[in-house]
């Protein structure tokens, strides 16, 4: 049902999670929201997470993303196992390895577009590679929108700036929880045309969360997850395929 | 409604005991001034009403003139003792009050209770009721050379009945004397800490040099007439046309008037600890005014999230309001109980500055606690009740918006009133230096200059912080990027937070001018006027004073070249009461080590004769007198003298305005003793041995060289500066809690950014790092007003004093430099609890706030 570890030695593996749980609460309380879920995710595609609200789609892209913490089983980025590693270790990663696209609420208002995009890399104290960054900068359109501040730019110019934040820094990969949640159409399919052309054009990894079809049709290969637990997989999915299958799930 | 309200302060908790903590600081020092000074008063009361508890009347001189410290009075013959005691049924006794009696161990070293406390000398009281002290060992003073000692005095220093020791007086050599006796003062070993030499009637009229008289005459009936009608009696009985005039009061009279007296002093200090108090309440109303606004911005975003537009505007103020009152009203009562503690504690204080008050039981007066909760409640409520009106009437959307970056502070009204403001308040000011306004405008002045500042800040925050954050923008990379953008997103906030340190800093910069500028100018009088090679100064204080035969004892001893002895009392001189000084020279080549540079024609001081008057040139313009003008001078014997004035000096002596000779002091204020001997010596090693044993005769003498006595003057000033900045400490540990809190109430705010922060790499100890520069800038941007201003204050304040001796405008540069490095210190402690909070806060959950 997933892809085995036979597959990635021709295509390198960028995450992986094994036998990951995720529980919340205790006895009566308690829910499942990642349960004994095994699952990879390989480099220089883009993936699609899909499945009815509440089936632990976000916690599974959280746990990936050193944002949150299983209660069993192990994370894998590349060879790095961050399942375990210290707080720091876990930010540090973040800054390094992983771009973000969130919601909503993906910038810091007081610093400029530019200075959003190449945000991680001033945490970290290192040189943006220009060439690249202006690339991403154009390849966004944003060009001319760089001194702006985020209260100066719409909704869809906000989230094409979180896109090129995660891409600048040529992470290993970007994780994203449904970046077009927010936006209009015409928005939304502008922001995912960015990340599928970031994939096809300059070998991006991404994984992106979603509960609409017509995102998920952008992805190379769609992953569905219902009550914790992955259900099934399409390859080169179609929108209307997808359609049909989120009703399957009854989502 | 209610409920919601309850239930919001409740879950505010934190933010409320910080605001709180603003309120309760400021009105605990409210409350400990005024129940240290209530109980201070009860002491004294108790006191005096003790002290002539059994007295129904009291014969003394008539008041020659009013001084500040209560009227200067001549003592009366003791001839009228035995004319009142011949009443059938009256008992009298003659009562003699020697202040700077200092007893001595047996190793002749001065005994103190605490440092610089009062040491009496008095005449013994046969009669055991109208005598205060109660005799509890040995017997009353019968020859000369007897005393009586206080059981502290006799308890501490291990003296046995039967030592001799040696006993200091102001008027003369220093002698031995047996103790005979002790006594308690009621049921204490100590009357509040003094000390207490009781000798016989002739021996006590010697030490004060004023032989056959007495302070006044005590009396009491017996058998059980009024007060009113025993004072007739005497009344009637004393000679009509004695000299000096001769006032009976009763004995309720007498202490009702030594309360009163001791109460106009008390004032003096309660004002003192007062302004410090309503400083520290006035910075606390920033902090408030901050949280509410805060606060209030919030709620209204929740209102308009929740749709409940329209009515509830309204309820926005009135949950506002309903919260200040709580929080005021809690804040207030916490703040009036440790306020009680804390008038211990302004006491402890005051004490270790060197000086001792004496304070018995705690009293607690009613306005000790309705003023504090008063004061506490109004400023609460009225700095909420502001930004909840203002906030009120912005639509609901526009405080829906993001809290991104407030652009309100740069409005065109706010230049204008700022401005508007900060002129009238600098009329003000200057109106009360150098018009006939007065202390209370120039406070005005000031209050509505830190306003009027506050008013600008917002304009001055963006420029402002954008320079100060700019190293730690460039240095700190990232986190002090943001922090500089931090601390200018919300000018008003930023602003406000940073007055609240202003007022405080300010008023430690004026002090740092004044002081230095005042020190400076002392010092440098000393350095132009004395050359003597010693200074010998009086008690560890510099009060008190010792017997001025020391002018002929030094002189006497070998390698000494000259002596000039200074003596200070009150006297009225034209129509002003002051204190004035007397100068005794021992020798015409002494007059070299005092030169208070005398206009031309002006005699040398030494030459002042019996009715000459040395004058100041400030006070000679002021009184309108020139050299060989004749002058009133009134002392305390009563009598009014011609003076002629003989000599003009320069302004700004450090030995005062006024000058007599020793000689016109002797009759007029026969019992002030000496301040200050100036000694010039052949500089060698034995001169100073040799008046080293002189002073071994006079231990309440302390001997200095010129430089050390320099010194000491200048470590004296500084320690009532420590003391004042120990009191601005409260106003400034609040304007401190305010950038905590402020901090805290921001990162509240920007919990999802912050989240976001640490999503995209940010670690924790960049995110603190990002909080403590914002707080330091934050510091340092308040640091900045406030010394702007509290030197520009200084700098008018000294330029107004010139004619009161402070000649010289000194910036203390290091002491400066020192104040902004205390300030980024401060910011960096202010910000160690939100920047702990923030670096806590969970990364999805504070992603997922909406
Ligand atoms: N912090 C939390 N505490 C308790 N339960 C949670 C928490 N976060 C998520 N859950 C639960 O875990 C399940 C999965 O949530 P989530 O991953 O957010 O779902 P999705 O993103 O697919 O809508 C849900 O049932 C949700 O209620
Ligand atoms: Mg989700």
């Amino acid at each position: 049902m997933t892809a085995t570890a036979a597959d990635s030695t021709q295509t390198a593996i960028a995450a992986r999670a094994e036998h990951a749980s995720k529980v919340y609460g205790a006895g009566e309380a308690e829910v499942r929201a990642l349960d004994d879920i095994t699952v990879e995710f390989q480099t220089g595609r883009f993936s699609a997470i899909m499945g009815p609200s509440g089936s632990g789609k976000s916690t599974l892209l959280h746990c990936l993303a050193g944002l949150d913490r299983l209660t069993g089983g192990r994370i894998f980025l590349g060879d790095l196992q961050i399942s375990g590693m210290s707080e720091k270790q876990l930010t540090l990663v973040r800054r390094d390895r992983i771009g973000f696209v969130f919601q909503a609420y993906n910038l810091i208002p007081t610093l400029t577009a530019y200075e959003n995009i190449v945000l991680p890399m001033s945490l970290a104290g290192r040189k943006p590679d220009q060439a690249y960054v202006d690339g991403v900068i154009d390849t966004v359109g944003l060009r001319n929108r760089l001194k702006h501040r985020p209260s100066e730019l719409s909704g869809g110019q906000q989230q094409r700036v979180a896109v090129a934040r995660a891409l600048a820094s040529r992470p290993a990969i970007v994780f994203a929880d449904e970046p077009t949640g927010n936006l209009d159409s015409k928005s939304g399919a502008e922001v995912l045309t960015f990340m599928a052309q970031a994939v096809r054009d300059l070998g991006q990894t991404i994984v992106m969360v979603t509960h609409d079809p017509a995102a998920a049709g952008y992805s190379d290969r769609v992953v569905f997850l219902a009550d914790g637990k992955i259900v099934d997989e399409m390859l080169e999915p179609e929108a209307g395929a997808i359609l049909d299958r989120m009703k399957k799930l009854g989502a | 409604m209610w409920k919601v309200t309850l239930k919001g302060l409740w879950s505010h908790k934190v933010r409320f005991l910080l605001t709180g903590v603003a309120v309760v600081l400021g009105v605990a020092f409210v409350t400990g001034t005024l129940v240290l000074s209530a109980t201070i008063k009860s002491t004294f009361d108790n006191l005096f009403t003790d002290v002539y508890k059994n007295t129904g009347a009291v014969v003394r001189g008539q008041a020659a003139f009013k001084t500040d410290f209560g009227d200067a009075r001549p003592n009366i013959p003791d001839s009228l003792i035995a004319t009142v005691q011949a009443l059938p049924d009256v008992k009298a006794a003659g009562s003699i009050q020697i202040q700077n009696v200092g007893l001595t161990d047996k190793q002749g070293k001065l005994i103190e209770h605490n440092p610089g406390s009062p040491k009496f000398g008095s005449a013994w009281i046969p009669d055991p009721k109208l005598n205060v002290y109660k005799l509890v060992e040995g017997h009353a003073p019968r020859v000369a050379d007897d005393v009586v000692v206080d059981k502290e005095s006799f308890d501490s220093a291990s003296l046995r009945l039967g030592d001799r020791i040696l006993i200091s007086s102001p008027k003369e050599t220093p002698q031995k004397y047996t103790v005979v006796g002790v006594v308690k003062f009621g049921s204490q070993n100590t009357a509040l800490g003094s000390t207490a030499a009781i000798f016989t009637l002739p021996t006590a009229q010697r030490l004060a040099d004023q032989p056959g008289t007495v302070t006044q005459i005590e009396a009491r009936s017996t058998n059980g007439e009024s007060q009113a009608r025993l004072a007739q009696r005497i009344r009637a009985a004393l000679p009509a046309d004695a000299n000096p005039k001769l006032q009976v009061v009763t004995g309720n009279a007498i202490t009702k008037e030594s309360q009163n007296n001791l109460n106009s002093i008390l004032s003096i200090f309660n004002t003192f600890l007062l302004v410090f108090a309503i400083i520290a309440l006035v910075v606390g109303a920033f902090l408030i005014f901050n949280t509410f606004s805060i606060i209030v911005q919030q709620r209204t975003r929740e209102m308009a999230l929740l749709r409940a537009i329209g009515a509830n505007r309204r309820q926005v103020v009135n949950s506002v309001l309903f919260e200040s009152v709580l929080v005021g009203l809690l804040a207030s009562v916490v703040g009036i109980v440790a306020g009680v503690f804390l008038s211990r504690g302004l006491k402890a204080l005051i004490d270790a500055f060197g000086l001792t008050i004496p304070a018995g039981n705690t009293v607690v007066h009613a306005n000790a606690i309705i003023v504090p909760l008063l004061l506490g409640l109004v400023v609460t409520v009225f700095s909420a009740l502001f930004p909840a009106v203002k906030a009120s009437r912005v639509p609901p959307i526009a405080a829906m918006r993001d809290v991104s970056i407030d652009e309100s502070g740069t409005s065109k009204s706010r230049l204008f009133i700022g401005s508007g403001l900060l002129m009238v308040a600098l009329a003000v000011l200057f109106f009360g230096l150098f018009g006939s306004g007065g202390l209370a405008l120039v406070g005005v002045g000031v209050l509505f200059t830190f306003v009027s500042v506050a008013v600008l800040g917002p304009i001055l925050a963006r420029p402002v912080a954008n320079v100060i954050g700019a190293p730690a923008a460039r240095f700190r990379g990232t986190p002090g990027s943001l922090a500089r953008e931090n601390a200018i997103r919300n000018p008003r906030r930023t602003s406000i937070t940073a007055a609240a340190l202003m007022i405080g800093v300010g008023i430690v910069a004026v002090l740092m001018v004044f002081v230095a500028s005042f020190t400076s100018s002392f010092l440098g009088g000393i350095d132009r006027q004395v050359q003597a090679t010693y200074v010998v100064s009086a008690g560890s204080n510099g009060n008190g004073g010792f017997s001025p035969t020391i002018q002929s004892d030094l002189a006497a001893a070998s390698g000494v070249d000259g002596v000039t002895t200074f003596r200070y009392g009150f006297a009225k001189v034209g129509d002003s009461v002051t204190q004035a000084g007397a100068i005794s020279v021992s020798d015409p080549a002494a007059n070299k080590m005092f030169d208070p540079e005398l206009t031309s024609g002006s005699q040398p001081l030494r030459d002042l004769g019996p009715t000459g008057i040395a004058i100041q040139t400030d006070k000679a313009k002021s009184k309108h007198v020139q050299l060989g003008s004749r002058l009133p001078v009134t002392f305390p014997t009563g009598g009014t003298q011609s003076f002629t004035v003989r000599s003009i000096y320069k302004d700004g002596s450090p030995f005062g305005n006024y000058f007599v000779s020793g000689s016109a002091f002797d009759k007029g204020a026969p019992d002030a003793p000496a301040s200050y001997a100036l000694v010039q010596t052949d500089g060698s090693a034995a001169a100073k041995k040799s008046i080293e044993q002189v002073l071994k005769k006079y231990p309440s003498a302390k001997l200095q060289t010129r430089a050390e006595f320099k010194q000491s003057v200048a470590s004296q000033v500084n320690q009532i500066l420590g003391l004042m900045y120990a009191l601005l400490a409260m106003a400034i540990v609040i304007a401190l809690f305010g950038i905590s809190n402020t901090l805290g109430l921001s990162i509240l705010e920007r919990r999802r950014e912050l989240g976001l922060l640490r999503a995209v790499g940010m670690t924790r100890r960049q995110l603190r790092s990002t909080v403590r520069w914002e707080s330091v800038i934050i510091s340092l941007f308040g640091t900045l007003l406030g010394l702007v201003i509290g030197l520009g204050f200084g700098w008018v304040l000294v330029v107004s004093l010139k004619g009161q001796g402070i000649d010289r405008l000194v910036i203390p540069v290091l002491q400066i430099a020192l104040v902004v490095i205390l300030a980024a210190l401060a910011g960096v402690v202010a910000a160690l609890l939100p920047a702990r909070r923030a670096a806590k806060l969970d990364i999805l959950s504070s992603i997922a706030t909406e």
